[in-house]
């Protein structure tokens, strides 16, 4: 992983309607069909919002036949995962500022 | 079940950063954009970390050395409330404090550590200058049957 990932998955995380659309494709592939009737949005804006996260590392497609899907990259969790070791380090340096500012007044 | 251990040297007494364990506005100016905090064992514990809702219960207080909580997301059934503890202790030193933080019971399946791991790309993103925080949205690891008890 490099910092350019990070700033995609993060760009792509940021609109509220691809976290609901990754939580959707998180347990089974599905068609933009379905997830567009999952989500309540349009296909076409279904689609545009799988493009960002696809280029994000985030989802991936499979063939099913003739019906195309989509699901969330395991690849791109493990980026999530590796993340998972920064959160108490960068939220107790936080605390650390935070307590020492009101040491200092 | 997975563990995180760390430890960090704080220069600001024990009495200081026990008040940034306990009370929501001096937690929210570390971690989390909302708090609503019980301080008293079975009393409430709820952030908001990036409009991921993690809620548990304070499990012991002893001001001003030790802080535990239970820990887990509101609405997920892989690491739901409570699932999962972290202890705060806090330890003089003669320049301060050092704190000894130990998360236990963490699960181990993908899609808990996700959510985690969502909540810390969020946060990141809300403390980045440069970016453009999200607004809060606890629905989107919420399921519908299982809505929030806690709102803060």
């Amino acid at each position: 992983m490099w910092a350019g990932d990070v700033d995609v998955a993060l760009r792509a995380l940021a609109d509220p309607n691809r976290r609901r659309i990754l939580a959707v494709v998180r347990e089974e592939p599905l068609a933009v069909g379905e997830i567009a009737k999952a989500v309540d949005m349009s296909q076409q804006a279904v689609s545009h919002h799988l493009h960002v996260l696809h280029d994000a590392g985030l989802v991936t497609e499979q063939r099913q036949r003739t019906r195309h899907l989509f699901l969330v990259r395991t690849d791109g969790l493990r980026v999530v995962r590796d993340f998972l070791d920064g959160f108490w380090p960068t939220h107790l340096a936080a605390l650390k500022a935070a307590a020492e500012a009101e040491v200092r007044g | 079940m997975a563990e995180f251990r760390t430890s960090i040297d704080i220069e600001a007494p024990p009495e200081t950063v026990f008040a940034h364990l306990v009370t929501p506005e001096r937690m929210v100016s570390w971690m989390g954009e909302r708090a609503d905090l019980e301080p008293v064992p079975g009393g409430r514990f709820a952030v908001d970390i990036g409009g991921v809702p993690f809620r548990g219960e304070y499990l012991e207080v002893e001001q001003p050395h030790r802080v535990v909580v239970s820990w887990g997301l509101a609405g997920s059934d892989d690491f739901p409330p409570g699932v999962s503890r972290v202890e705060f202790t806090l330890q003089p030193t003669p320049r301060g404090t050092t704190l000894h933080l130990l998360h236990t019971g963490l699960p181990e399946s993908h899609a808990a550590t996700h959510g985690l791991g969502w909540a810390h790309y969020l946060s990141r993103l809300q403390h980045s200058a440069s970016g453009n925080p999200p607004g809060p949205d606890p629905g989107f690891l919420i399921s519908s049957h299982n809505q929030e008890e806690n709102a803060v």
